[in-house]
């Protein structure tokens, strides 16, 4: 066991040593070197090259080169150091390449890309998570807070405001990020600070959860005579006694004036008046939809069925 | 004698003429500055954007060779949480079994920036499938990418074997503009916007009137700008959105199902097809349109970019081409009154200068909206602050006439001032 510990860590100084020396030569120069592999690890020099699978014992401090491939199986490890930096492949993988330049590299740009503009196409469901506010929709600064699916467990949240140059309102570290709730005052006065200022102007609320996903949203500030007008129109339907149709018209003037999770709320109070009304049960699950709670939507899609 | 008297009153005359043309002239380049310093403040802004809504407007759409595969039906992996790589292998192989032109998938497939595995396992292998089968039918097919646009074009899909798949998804906030092409570092090459990809595959179409214009550097197709700090620099196209609503209505297929795709067929064949997500309240990527009351799924963007440079690419005029515009438009109306003046200067009835201003005005503003907006269809062209223009032209002369009077109450007023300033008319105070 020593004398096999003794040569892994002498395989490793003498490819470190050849990859630091290979960094000086005229060949064409290794994005790095295999650290550690147990388990189903396969490599191919490229994309029509045969693949071969890759030895725990001899691949040690093999060196990797731009547009080689790697994978790894299922209950495999794989660590590697790349353009100067430890990597820790999850594994299984499915090929990937090794790309010419370090993925790091892109970092610096990331801001410039955001600034720019955001994906135009379907991108990973990391969703959302977030239902409240939900993505175009309106929000009361007074009142403001975000709610969340509790199986998602929130890092943080952030405010951008998207001025000419988008500019960071407030953020925030959640310590208990499965609550599912997060009503912060901060928020608050830097939304009622932001709307005495730019009156209305959108936002964008940015959030990263404890797996590193990150997910965004946009949403605008209602403004006071909006705020009005909608408390004018829901005053209308509380007239109507307590019933489905109450709920029901409460649920469009909310929808009406973009409060679609607080829509979604009132078509829930109609469902629990008349639990079996396929009706009411399509639009509810459709009012999730809309607020992105892709988990009470499927919950209730079980019950379409 | 008489003779004499005559030619000396006609050389003052035409002396006078021609001091009212270049009175006339730096006038007229005054409201020139005036009208470019309002349009950086809301009032020219705005202006500016009801200007863009009217030429949309104006534009419509011939022919239109495009196709959108709408899938939101389609459900993402619920473990995976991405769109299921298997039936989309499904339809985009019946669909390239159908003809089209090109096929573009508006669906981020770009492993996360600071990552080297791409999002699923099996995303490498639907990648390469799509090569071999773009080779194979003959058929471009383009993968969108959205994570890794801050890397080379060669790194957007994980390799560069899969360079020519790649095309950015992003859609800047005006999207009145979008990317023609990408560049994040000068020593990076720059990678394509889906529409350009796809508008690629046909060849690049020109408008013949608004190239003449861009030879003498009125008017450009594209403008060039640089993001953010360490910005990314762009080059961006102006966006023909008048295909928008036929392909929301009538050039959308809704299915994710091969065999719908195959019964559909002869709706595809030669076609450019965009597959994503194309229903508003199921695509999480909306963005507002100018003009448009609900916000629009990003896809239709696409569709529109590629409609825009494949058919009709737009004109935006350069800060020459606006100056030019609004100093000829004044220079016809001052050189038209000039020649009748100059014609009739030995007539002894004065021309009425002011009433001819005031019909020469009228007669442009309305050639003006005529070739500028209503033709332009014909002349690619997208003049969108042709309000602020012609709305100073219209108000030229009465400004003008506002202006003789005060500048005459100010030479009646400043010579005694000024005498008061210069001279001291009580000697003692000066011993």
């Amino acid at each position: 066991m020593r004398i096999g510990k003794r040569f892994l860590s002498v395989s490793m100084l003498i490819a470190a040593l050849g990859f630091t020396l290979s960094l000086f030569s005229e060949e064409q120069k290794p994005a790095g070197f295999v650290e550690k592999i147990s388990g189903d690890v396969r490599w191919k020099s490229d994309k029509d090259a045969a693949e071969t699978k890759l030895d725990p014992n001899q691949d040690i401090g093999r060196r990797l080169y731009a547009e080689e491939r790697l994978k790894c199986g299922a209950g495999a490890v794989l660590e590697v150091y790349l353009y100067n930096k430890d990597e820790k492949i999850p594994c299984p993988s499915g090929w990937f390449p090794i790309p010419e330049v370090p993925p790091s590299y892109s970092s610096m740009k990331q801001k410039a890309l955001e600034e720019y503009g955001r994906i135009g196409g379907r991108e990973r469901d990391k969703n959302r998570g977030v239902f409240e506010p939900s993505d175009e929709s309106k929000a009361i600064a007074a009142q403001f807070q975000i709610r969340w699916v509790p199986q998602v467990v929130m890092r943080s949240f952030s405010l951008v405001a998207l001025e000419k140059t988008p500019r960071e309102i407030w953020t925030e570290e959640i310590t208990e990020g499965s609550t599912g709730v997060l009503v912060s005052e901060t928020a608050r006065t830097a939304l009622q600070k932001f709307q005495t200022e730019s009156g209305e102007g959108e936002l964008i609320l940015k959030w990263k959860d404890n797996s590193g996903q990150t997910g965004t949203l946009r949403f605008s500030l209602l403004s006071s005579a909006q705020k009005t007008e909608m408390k004018s129109d829901l005053g209308n339907w509380d007239q109507e006694r307590e019933g489905i149709l109450r709920h029901i018209g409460r649920a469009s003037v909310f929808a009406k004036y973009r409060f679609f999770s607080q829509a979604a709320e009132e078509y829930e109070a109609a469902l629990k008046l008349a639990p079996e009304s396929r009706d009411l049960l399509r639009r509810t699950v459709d009012a999730h939809e809309r607020t992105g709670n892709f988990a009470r939507m499927e919950e209730l899609k079980k019950r379409i069925l | 004698m008489a003779k004499r008297k005559n030619a000396k009153a006609t050389d003052k005359r035409t002396r006078k003429i021609l001091r009212d043309f270049l009175k006339g002239l730096l006038f007229a380049i005054v409201m020139v500055i005036a009208k470019v310093g309002l349009e950086h403040f809301k009032v020219g802004e705005e202006l500016d954007l009801f200007g863009y809504r009217l030429i949309q407007g104006r534009l419509s759409a011939d022919k239109i060779p495009l196709q959108i595969v709408d899938i939101s039906g389609l459900e993402p992996d619920p473990v995976l949480k991405v769109t299921p790589r298997g039936t989309l292998r499904d339809l985009i192989t019946a669909l390239a079994d159908q003809h089209p032109r090109a096929i573009g998938v508006d669906i981020d497939f770009s492993p996360p920036p600071d990552q080297y595995v791409y999002l699923t396992p099996e995303d490498y292998d639907f990648i390469e499938f799509c090569l071999k089968l773009s080779e194979e039918k003959n058929i471009s097919i383009f993968l969108g990418v959205q994570r890794r646009l801050t890397l080379p074009p060669e790194v957007w899909l994980g390799s560069k074997d899969f360079k020519k798949l790649a095309a950015g998804i992003i859609i800047p906030e005006d999207a009145r503009w979008l990317p023609l092409w990408i560049q994040n570092d000068e020593t990076f090459q720059p990678g394509p916007g889906m529409g350009a990809a796809l508008a690629s595959t046909s060849g690049e179409t020109r408008c013949e009137f608004a190239e003449l214009l861009g030879k003498a550097g009125l008017v450009r197709k594209t403008r060039e700008r640089k993001t953010g700090e360490k910005g990314i620099a762009v080059s961006e196209f102006l966006v023909d959105f008048s295909p928008l609503h036929r392909l929301q209505e009538d050039q959308r297929i809704r299915t994710y199902n091969k065999e719908v795709i195959r019964d559909q067929g002869y709706l595809l064949e030669d076609k450019i097809v965009l597959i994503g997500d194309a229903t508003l309240g199921k695509a999480f990527d909306t963005f507002h349109l100018e003009g448009q009351t609900q916000p629009v799924p990003g896809i239709y963007f696409h569709a529109c970019a590629a409609y825009t440079l494949m058919t009709r690419p737009l004109y935006h005029l350069t800060t020459g081409g606006r100056l030019t515009i609004d100093l000829f438009l004044s220079f016809v109306i001052l050189v038209v009154i000039l020649s009748i003046r100059l014609y009739f200067r030995q007539e002894r009835r004065e021309v009425a200068s002011h009433r001819l201003q005031g019909l020469l005005t009228v007669l442009v503003v309305l050639c003006a909206l005529v070739v500028g907006i209503l033709f332009v269809q014909k002349t690619c062209v997208v003049w969108t602050d042709f309000l602020l223009t012609l709305g100073f032209l219209a108000f030229h002369p009465s400004l003008e006439k506002r202006w003789e009077s005060i500048a005459e109450k100010a030479r009646s007023f400043a010579p005694p001032f000024l005498r008061w300033i210069i001279f001291e008319d009580d000697q003692r105070k000066h011993k």
